[in-house]
């Protein structure tokens, strides 16, 4: 069920075109944010970060394994 | 259509650290999603890297917020334990996380995007691995 208030904005963003047509449009731009977003942090670690960051996870999931109880 | 990817913890380093073809990767998926290990251990690794100054701020929860984060289902979880005991019989082993995430791709036909050994050697017809 959709909220009334909702309702009324998505038919106004719609204009002539179709509900499929905006729910598409909306969900593209949705994932195109999130890639843009993902894309930034490409090579933001300097080497010593991404030493560091090694070492830090390689421990986190050594811990992990070795322990059951 | 191009098919949705699961980044796992070695997908993020490759992609902080500048790994070669992760950009283009990241422009070929349709959607990107993670697993909630991996979100504690980035938030884990942001608060350490924080704490010993080697950032100046936080940085890497904005990151997340371009993936979806899966939850672990029943179905998933039924699916590693089949994994597990079919590998154990067969003499081959896997972690329970490597499991679940295995089990997580395969139910939703994702891609799973990964540097761990384990992972790429797993051949398992359901599953669509890509290396990086």
């Amino acid at each position: 069920m959709i909220r009334e208030e909702l309702y009324e904005r998505l038919k106004e963003l719609k204009g002539q075109t179709s509900f499929s047509d905006l729910l598409e449009k909306l969900v593209k731009n949705d994932v195109e944010l999130r890639r843009a977003q993902i894309r930034g942090f490409f090579g933001i670690l300097s080497d010593k970060a991404s030493k560091e960051a090694q070492r830090f996870l390689q421990e986190v999931w050594r811990v992990a394994k070795g322990r059951i109880f | 259509m191009q098919k949705a990817a699961y980044f796992d913890i070695t997908a993020f380093m490759a992609l902080l650290s500048g790994g070669r073809n992760v950009l283009s990767l990241v422009e070929t998926y349709r959607d990107f999603y993670t697993g909630a290990n991996v979100v504690a251990a980035l938030v884990g690794l942001d608060t350490y890297l924080t704490k010993k100054r080697i950032f100046k701020t936080s940085q890497l929860r904005s990151l997340l917020r371009g993936f979806k984060i899966l939850e672990v289902t029943r179905e998933d979880a039924e699916k590693a334990g089949e994994i597990l005991g079919r590998l154990k019989a067969e003499g081959k082993d896997l972690g329970i996380d490597e499991a679940l995430v295995a089990a997580q791709c395969m139910r939703r036909g994702l891609v799973l995007v990964t540097n761990k050994k384990v992972l790429v050697d797993f051949r398992e017809p359901e599953l669509e691995i890509k290396q990086i």
